[in-house]
């Protein structure tokens, strides 16, 4: 978890047997236009959902094969 | 050039020329081809040599950047060209040689050598190369709309995943900023979309970015937590 409190997955790394995302983070696509490329997910909390100042809980999933 | 295809050249400067047959180059052809001084040897050899005139009463070397330059005649107003031979007789010279592009010649099934002056034959062969030059054009005409309708096709996002809904007002730089740092960018294109992915009754958010060094934060905030023994 970091100051901003958001979590992140390299769900396609981990799944070939990288597990340490510490390490996987610093993987950069071959192609310039996916570097970086990530998904940002935010779980909802109260009737703001996920335009609430804390929510309660944020991803980020990297690495994507997308 | 051979000598008799200079004739339309010396036509149109309305002169003609005498050729001395004896000085005429013959490159190596010599021992086993046409006879130097000969018709056959002026018109049909394929040794090319550059044609050149200069005023008889200029002096000019012998070479050219090492190329030997050879005196073969004089231009005349005569309006023939003669091939002098020793002794004095005189022949004229008439095309012989090949002529280029004289006949339509086929060499493959779409690969066309054209005529120029060839009648019927021309014709047949200009609609021949047009067919093949429309044919080409509206080739490419269609793979630069497919390639322009594919470039469309990949600018207009794709919808959300049903039962997703795009959220309203969209999603902006703003809100990841504030969630997710400065390092994250909202990416332009991909759909946004809400929906209750945890099954919680809460509408959650799903946002494409571009993220630089996400660690990053992680390591400060572990530096900061670190005490000193």
């Amino acid at each position: 978890m970091n100051e901003y409190s958001f979590q992140i997955i390299d769900p396609y790394d981990s799944f070939l047997g990288f597990g340490d995302v510490k390490v996987t983070s610093s993987f950069a696509s071959d192609a310039p236009e996916r570097r970086g490329v990530c998904l940002l997910i935010i779980h909802g909390d109260g009737p703001a959902a996920w335009r609430s100042e804390k929510p309660k809980a944020k991803f980020m999933l990297i690495n994507l094969p997308l | 050039m051979a000598l008799d295809r200079s004739g339309p050249h010396l036509r149109r400067k309305r002169v003609g020329a005498e050729v001395e047959a004896e000085a005429v180059p013959t490159g190596q052809r010599r021992q086993t081809g046409a006879r130097s001084g000969s018709a056959s040897c002026a018109s049909r050899r394929r040794d090319y040599e550059l044609l050149f005139t200069a005023p008889s009463g200029k002096t000019h070397s012998l070479a050219i950047a090492g190329v030997p330059i050879t005196r073969i005649g004089n231009i005349v107003r005569r309006r023939k060209i003669l091939l002098m031979r020793r002794g004095g007789t005189r022949c004229e010279l008439r095309p012989e040689g090949w002529e280029h592009f004289k006949e339509v010649a086929v060499t493959s099934v779409t690969t066309h050598v054209y005529t120029i002056g060839g009648g019927a034959a021309y014709s047949s062969a200009m609609c021949s190369r047009r067919f093949t030059l429309t044919l080409l054009f509206a080739g490419l005409l269609v793979i630069s709309i497919v390639s322009s309708a594919a470039t469309e096709r990949s600018k207009t996002p794709a919808p959300p995943p049903a039962p997703a809904k795009a959220p309203s007002p969209a999603v902006t730089d703003e809100l990841v900023h504030k969630q997710f740092g400065e390092n994250c960018t909202l990416l332009v294109g991909p759909p946004q979309f809400t929906m209750d992915l945890d099954g919680d009754g809460v509408d959650d958010l799903v946002v494409a970015a571009r993220c630089k060094n996400p660690m990053a934060d992680r390591e400060r905030v572990q530096l900061s937590n670190h005490r000193p023994v």
